[in-house]
């Protein structure tokens, strides 16, 4: 599964927030290309635009200037509905907290996405929700809701609403952040799992050294640019 | 003060006046009052005792349930009893009661009745319609009775409003990912707004039970409260109507539900 079919290419992409004198570059003239089934890991301190550039590439924050082409698409040449239609097809996304609804079990948070992101009906929903909340460990978890579960056992709920869709990218802004390292490493290894399995193209963002062995290739970012790309394992 | 006729078949006759009390009553100075009345006239056993109305004494014969009055007690006793008491002459009166052969006959009786200069003339219905709204919009009662309602409408609808209003707010980051995930923003919409309508049918249901209760309550110390079917129709459609303004206005949350908030 491991093409060497590009799959997302950013081309001089820039950002800035602020006018005037607090004016303030997140991020400047980045390019970069993703690959098919590629884990990629995006590293630099904080602060030095990360989560801005994860933002522009995954078509929710609207870059000031340069292109991101997924699948031959220029995505911010898309008008809204287009765009939210692409990411519903293409794209799943785990973020830092665990953003789970507080009234709703695991499997319905999972289920949600599919009822309402792929008009799926309530007995298919739940089936694929329990079948992947059962390969990410969590089966006798699925009736439970946030409240009476574990921290590693949220961010796998959420790594399960992410990857139900069996999306062609995810995103990942700081997944492992909240968590110690037992459980973090077991996000990461789920994560690359589905790039094995699935040829998923995942792009984590994080400041921890110790998801690097990980990565297909690691892109160092700092004040907001690209000082070096690593591919660890050749491609 | 009601001053009625006490044959078997008068018309107006007050029900709760059995053939004995009217009996009693038909002795000149004796008056029938509401058992729930005895406190605050200073009386305990009420049978035989004597008060004095305006200044004439009269004597109290017999007790009914169920009629208490909203700002002073109902007296209840002859037309003759009643004439003097209220210091008027023979052949002078409040209302005549009047009843048609044929009923569907009364609008136009009515209507001819009021061309008379020195009297007004209603149907039942008409005169019905006219004491309620009297008593709602020009009595002090009435009047408070309708702020109270207002202010709980009022303070109703903020509390459910702003309840929903926080529980939206609260599940922003939630919403949020479902967006990023591409998921439409009226799917959201739709769920705030079915919560909307199920925190309203709970409300409903809750109130159910308390409202009959309490009618009930007031039955016991003597005021009967009407719970027709179209108040407590309309009252469910208020407050339905009521949650799903809230939900609407809780909508207002959503739209700070960016998926840029989860970025740091
Ligand atoms: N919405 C925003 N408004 C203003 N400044 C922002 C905003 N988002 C990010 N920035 C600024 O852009 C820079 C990069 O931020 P960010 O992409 O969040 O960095 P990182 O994720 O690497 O910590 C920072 O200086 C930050 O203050
Ligand atoms: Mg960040």
């Amino acid at each position: 599964m491991n093409g060497s079919e590009t799959t997302l290419r950013a081309r001089n992409v820039s950002r800035s927030f602020g006018t005037g004198a607090t004016r303030t570059t997140a991020v400047a003239g980045v390019s970069l290309e993703l690959r098919r089934g590629q884990f990629a890991l995006l590293m630099g301190p904080s602060g030095s635009g990360k989560s801005t550039l994860l933002a522009m590439l995954s078509g929710l924050l609207r870059p000031d200037e340069g292109h991101v082409e997924v699948f031959g698409q220029h995505l911010w040449s898309l008008s809204e509905v287009e765009r939210e239609r692409f990411r519903r097809k293409h794209f799943g996304f785990i973020f830092q907290g665990f953003n789970l609804f507080p009234a709703l079990t695991a499997s319905q948070q999972v289920e949600l996405v599919l009822r309402w992101g792929s008009a799926l009906g309530r007995h298919e929903s739940r089936r694929r929700a329990n079948q992947i909340l059962s390969r990410l460990g969590l089966a006798d978890r699925a009736d439970l809701r946030p409240a009476q579960l574990s921290g590693g056992e949220k961010q796998r709920v959420a790594i399960g609403r992410a990857l139900v869709k069996q999306p062609a990218f995810v995103f990942a802004d700081e997944p492992t952040s909240a968590l110690d390292w037992k459980h973090g490493a077991s996000v990461i290894e789920l994560l690359t799992q589905a790039t094995r399995e699935q040829g998923t193209t995942v792009l984590v963002v994080s400041h921890d050294p110790r998801i690097e062995p990980y990565a297909d290739q690691v892109f160092q970012l700092e004040d907001g640019r690209l000082t070096c790309k690593t591919a660890l394992t050749p491609t | 003060m009601i001053g009625c006729r006490l044959g078997d078949d008068s018309l107006g006759a007050i029900s709760e006046l059995t053939s004995e009390l009217r009996a009693k009553l038909t002795e000149p100075g004796t008056i029938v009052i509401d058992e729930s009345e005895l406190g605050r006239l200073g009386l305990t056993n009420g049978i035989d005792e004597t008060v004095e109305i305006g200044g004439q004494r009269v004597r109290i014969v017999g007790l009914v349930r169920g009629l208490k009055g909203i700002a002073a007690p109902y007296v209840f006793c002859s037309v003759r009893t009643a004439r003097p008491l209220l210091r008027m002459a023979e052949n002078q009166t409040t209302f005549l009661l009047a009843r048609c052969d044929n009923p569907k006959l009364a609008d136009a009786a009515a209507r001819r009745l009021k061309a008379y200069s020195d009297m007004s003339a209603y149907t039942a219905r008409e005169f019905s319609l006219r004491s309620r709204m009297h008593w709602l919009t020009k009595t002090k009662a009435g009047i408070a009775l309708g702020y109270t309602a207002l202010l709980g409408l009022l303070v109703g609808g903020v509390v459910t409003s702003q309840t929903l209003y926080a529980a939206t707010a609260a599940s922003l980051r939630e919403y949020a990912v479902l967006r990023a995930l591409g998921i439409p923003r009226w799917r959201m919409s739709a769920m705030v707004l079915a919560q909307s309508f199920w925190v309203g049918l709970a409300g409903n249901l809750l109130a159910v039970g308390p409202a009959f209760f309490f009618a009930w309550v007031a039955d016991v110390v003597g005021v009967k409260v009407m719970l027709p079917g179209w108040l407590l129709a309309a009252s469910l459609g208020i407050t339905m109507f009521m949650a799903m303004i809230s939900g609407l206005a809780a909508l207002r949350s959503l739209r700070l539900s960016e998926p840029a908030i989860l970025l740091r």
